[in-house]
């Protein structure tokens, strides 16, 4: 990865604040609304990707760059000599590396991922938050959320009595 | 944070929720993740299924045999009569002699046994635990005379259409019952009746293929209609000798008869099934609403299903292998098949993989068959929207 052969086509990503990020064109074609860009040649000089800040842009590219198939035109050369399943395990374990962050970054990966339409970063951080709610209790799932419980005291009551088989 | 995940982020994440109580505890979160999951396309889980405990007896109460399968039920754990499940007593004692007949979406057609000869129809939601009697069918003798049956809600479409996800009680139940037997050939007549609006009911029959083939005698294989792609379809077997699919439209209420086609031999199978030599070939859906042939081979192992594109032409989709060898195919519900073994030993299936499982709850002393076994399947969306005192605003 870190001699780049010539002739590789590059793509410039620009973030709204202004950052600029050069990846190449299979590395951005991870995302599928970029390679609808690129295919319908709206892209040829650079990417404006609204909403996603540096930060977390450059949080996407690592995990586009990292989950990119090795085996392109070019390199067919790089796969042969790992076998598939170590180098699926190999991403598994990088992937789970990646996904330690706190709350609020999982959210903007969450939502970079559902605009970029990045399946396996939107696979990854979606089930990184079921697992969460499958775990734990509902003030757990609440807080880990942020977000405010607008049903009323009794409400809540009654929802708990009458369905503790989902409490339990 | 999570009020800045755009609602479509949520529902995706939503639906990728594979476990009952989680998803609840989603819903139960707040306001505007009960609306998500409410708003959710309703995915059929099998429950279990409905059936009478003492087949001699005098009483034909109606129990509930839980699914083995993973899902965690509001419906308990273990059998448990019909009548535990609706707390209202006066509306229980009816539920001493009713007989279940089809489940579709959760809600449950009875019928109900009276002194007055034929019995009247009801009914009930189960996980409501509410019941609605029907008004009396016309011309309307035995429980014999009832040949063919479905039941319809907001979710099949049609006139039905509703874009409300309230669990309300709005459905349509449509009745095949014997108009006239002339011996060599019988004529049928078709009742629906529609829960059109809380006030009152709405009511139409005829005589069913008035308007189609008059040449075709029918003879029904199946008394539960497939209900897909906007319309019911009963399983008969008819003479000239072929296996047919009587059309109801939902939309229309236009009626029409198809020949199943693409199955090799298909009316030696069909006779050797009037004959009973054969268990029948069982239609019913697939999870993307299209038509489904279940026939168990003889061996007892193996189960053909065959789909249809256009509910005519059908072609063998794949083989389900059986570890255990059975005896009857009791029915289908949402890739789950109910089957019971020589030994009476009741499993579960999965339809796609073939991995058998034993129903613990249903004791092994009593056969069963299709007519008095009703599978049901739970759409978890709209029961917690339910539970969760509904009103999708």
């Amino acid at each position: 990865m870190a001699t780049r052969e010539a002739g590789k086509k590059m793509i410039m990503l620009k973030s709204p604040d202004g950052m600029e990020f050069e990846v190449e064109e299979a590395v951005a074609m991870e995302s599928q609304t970029i390679r609808k860009m690129i295919e319908d040649d709206c892209a040829d000089t650079a990417i404006l990707i609204p909403n996603i800040n540096s930060k977390i842009l450059s949080r996407v590219i690592e995990y586009c760059n990292k989950h990119v198939p090795t085996t392109g035109a070019t390199g067919a050369a790089a796969s042969d000599t790992v076998a598939p399943a170590a180098l699926a395990e190999d991403l598994k374990i990088w992937d789970a590396e990646f996904i330690k962050v706190n709350r609020a970054t999982r959210f903007n990966l969450i939502q970079a991922a559902s605009y970029l339409n990045i399946k396996g970063l939107l696979d990854l951080t979606s089930q990184t938050t079921i697992d969460t709610i499958s775990d734990n209790s509902l003030e757990e799932i609440r807080s880990f959320l942020s977000t405010k419980n607008d049903y009323l005291p009794e409400e809540e009551q009654t929802i708990r009595r009458e369905n503790q088989w989902a409490f339990q | 944070m999570a009020d800045s995940l755009p609602d479509d982020v949520v529902m995706d994440i939503l639906s990728r929720i594979k476990d009952v109580p989680s998803l609840f505890r989603c819903a139960a979160v707040c306001k505007g993740w009960r609306r998500l999951v409410a708003r959710m396309e309703g995915v059929g889980v099998f429950a279990g299924f409905f059936t009478q405990l003492q087949p001699r007896g005098q009483h034909t109460t109606p129990w509930f045999i839980p699914s083995p399968g993973p899902v965690p039920l509001a419906l308990g754990r273990r059998r448990r009569r019909l009548t535990s499940l609706v707390p209202d007593i006066r509306v229980a004692g009816f539920l001493e002699y009713a007989v279940p007949l089809v489940s579709h979406h959760g809600l449950l057609l009875l019928r109900i046994n009276t002194n007055l000869g034929g019995g009247i129809l009801a009914v009930c939601d189960p996980l409501a635990g509410t019941l609605r009697v029907l008004p009396s069918l016309l011309g309307y003798n035995s429980g014999e005379d009832m040949m063919g049956y479905t039941l319809l809600t907001n979710k099949d479409g049609g006139s039905l259409d509703d874009h409300q996800h309230q669990r309300s009680f709005f459905f349509k139940v449509v009745i095949v019952t014997i108009l006239k037997n002339h011996g060599y050939y019988t004529e049928y007549s078709l009742q629906t009746l529609s829960s059109a609006d809380e006030t009152g009911w709405s009511r139409c029959s005829g005589d069913l293929l008035k308007a189609g083939n008059h040449n075709i005698r029918v003879a029904f294989m199946q008394r539960e209609a497939v209900v897909c792609g906007g319309a019911a379809h009963w399983l008969f077997f008819g003479v000239p000798a072929a296996i047919y699919t009587l059309d109801l439209s939902i939309e229309t209420g236009h009626v029409s008869i198809t020949e199943l086609n693409g199955i090799d031999n298909l009316w030696v199978f069909g006779v050797l099934c009037v004959l009973g030599l054969r268990d029948k070939p069982y239609l019913t859906a697939d999870t993307e609403g299209k038509l489904m042939l279940l026939c168990l081979e003889q061996d007892g192992h193996r189960v053909q299903i065959w789909t249809s594109c256009d509910n005519k032409m059908f072609f063998q989709s794949s083989i389900l292998k059986l570890k255990q060898r059975v005896y009857k195919c009791l029915g289908e519900k949402s890739g789950t098949v109910l089957i019971i073994d020589k030994l009476r030993v009741v499993y579960v299936a999965d339809v796609k993989t073939g991995v058998m499982q034993e129903v613990t709850q249903w004791p092994y002393n009593i056969s069963l068959c299709r007519q008095n076994t009703v599978l049901v399947e739970v759409d978890w969306p709209a029961f917690f929207a339910l539970r969760l005192g509904v009103a999708a605003t």
